[in-house]
């Protein structure tokens, strides 16, 4: 996460057990949420604030910030494409991409 | 996607191309739903999942507390038509905050979003600092800043908030709007007639004094009487979804065409779709519309009802109509006003309403009460 409101990078290629670390290197807050139904349905759900949907993490934003300098980390075990939104900056683009192969 | 053209292709069959306009297809992102909108008051007692708030009494007031928080957000304006939103807890229009004249409204506001942003009320606020512009109090909010703006809820009426940052235009289009309703004290009307209607205290009968105060009650939601009316709010709104300036969707309550119907042949027969059905009312229960008008662009909006005539109470500012059997109204952007229905002489079936700018209609402001 960088100061210009965008992950970086927007779309990241891991294997299968690999942890994902996203550092907030902004002055603001941000989060990690997943979108529902688009990631694979085996997946388990994943958001900082540890929401277990989407809906939790859109009615609770500030229980999903990640503050300036801190770190969210999610392990993806489940092939296939995860996509995910950072909810107060949803609009100004600030969206990402995670493959898993 | 056809917003506004007519569905069939083949012009040859009269009936569906003349008489099937709107969008295609339902809407498939269900975060927001315009037909729960309606009914959505927020008065402090958790109404809503995605606005905390409390209300507590204090040094002799009630306060009804709530947290608004603006973000950017991408909305649903028609079927498979995303817009770029800048929005309060993330809906378009914002949460309706609803209050009883004299107690405090208390807005603890965070600014999450890329933008700076405010929440200007338009209600009588006696104290400049909570006016949410930027030339006064904490002026605009950058990204993480917060300010709790307070107001005391008067004068009764329907009444409008709006992000006030620079260039306006592009704040309040981008979806920082909402409705407030400030509910008459029937107590107070009682002690203050003459407040609550266009005469002078000398001409205020025993009967016109009874009469304000009944009608009073209707509007207080902590009146029993307030449950036999069934109230909607309705923000005109519309979206420029190529930035030129000028809306190419316009709504009721964000979503065009939601009130309307899933499916027609254009022969009288209809169907009501998942997200696309007329707003079923019943016809021996008095219907209350709040309508506001957030309109950007555009000079003007309007409502307008088929087969019906209706008393219109300008701002809501007052307890008997400002205008009487009228079947439209305009309202320039930030104008707001009750409109009160009866359908109880009606037959059964479908009554349609809509902007009377045909254009806004076709784009989308266009709509349908289900009398049952
Ligand atoms: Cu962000
Ligand atoms: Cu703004």
């Amino acid at each position: 996460m960088t100061g210009d409101f965008r992950f970086d990078a927007k779309r990241l290629t891991v294997s299968t057990g690999t942890q994902v670390r996203w550092t907030n290197e902004s002055e603001v807050g941000h989060t990690v949420t997943a979108y529902d139904g688009q990631i694979p349905s085996e997946a388990a759900y994943f958001a900082s604030g540890e929401f277990d949907s989407e809906k939790a993490a859109r009615n609770n934003v500030s229980g999903g910030l990640i503050a300036s300098g801190e770190a969210y980390e999610h392990t993806f075990e489940v092939t296939g494409t995860y996509e995910y939104v950072c909810i107060p900056h949803e609009s100004s683009g600030m969206t990402g991409t995670v493959v898993v192969k | 996607m056809g917003t506004g053209r007519a569905d069939s292709e083949d012009h040859s069959h009269g009936g569906s191309s003349h008489g099937n306009f709107g969008a295609a297809g339902e809407y498939s992102d269900l975060d927001f739903d315009p037909h729960e909108f309606l009914y959505q008051f927020n008065t402090g007692r958790g109404e809503q999942e995605n606005v905390p708030q409390d209300t507590y009494e204090e040094n002799g007031r009630t306060v009804r507390e709530f947290t608004f928080q603006a973000i950017d957000t991408t909305v649903t304006i028609a079927p498979g038509i995303e817009f770029p939103a800048w929005a309060y807890n993330g809906q378009v229009p914002g949460p309706t905050i609803r209050a009883v004249e004299g107690d405090l409204i208390r807005v603890k506001f965070e600014n999450l979003g890329r933008h700076a942003h405010t929440i200007h009320p338009h209600l009588r606020n006696l104290n400049p600092e909570m006016d949410g512009i930027p030339q006064n109090g904490p002026g605009v909010l950058n990204t993480g800043e917060s300010f709790t703006y307070e107001w005391i809820a008067q004068p009764m009426g329907v009444h409008f908030y709006h992000c006030h940052s620079l260039p306006l235009k592009e704040h309040i289009h981008r979806g920082l709007y909402g409705a407030i309703i400030i509910d008459p004290d029937p107590e107070r009307v009682a002690e203050n007639p003459e407040e609550y209607c266009n005469f002078h205290r000398s001409q205020i009968t025993d009967e016109l004094r009874a009469d304000l105060v009944a009608e009073a009650k209707t509007r207080n939601h902590e009146s029993p009487e307030n449950d036999e009316v069934n109230e909607m709010v309705m923000v005109m709104n519309g979206f420029d979804t190529n930035f030129d300036g000028d809306n190419e969707v316009y709504a009721a309550n964000t979503r065009a065409f939601a009130y309307g119907v899933g499916d027609t042949d254009g022969r009288g027969n209809w169907k009501a779709g998942e997200t696309k059905r007329p707003i079923q009312i019943d016809r021996n229960q008095r219907q209350r519309v709040y309508l506001v008008n957030a309109i950007e662009f555009d000079a003007i909006n309007s409502f307008h009802t088929h087969s019906q005539f209706f008393d219109y109470y300008d701002h809501g500012t007052t307890l008997t109509s400002t205008l009487q059997t009228v079947d439209t109204v305009m309202q320039c952007q930030a104008q707001r006003g009750i409109i009160e229905l009866d359908y109880s002489n009606h037959d059964p079936g479908l009554y349609m309403f809509h902007a009377h700018q045909s254009e806004f209609a076709e784009l989308g402001w266009m709509s349908f009460f289900e009398v049952v």
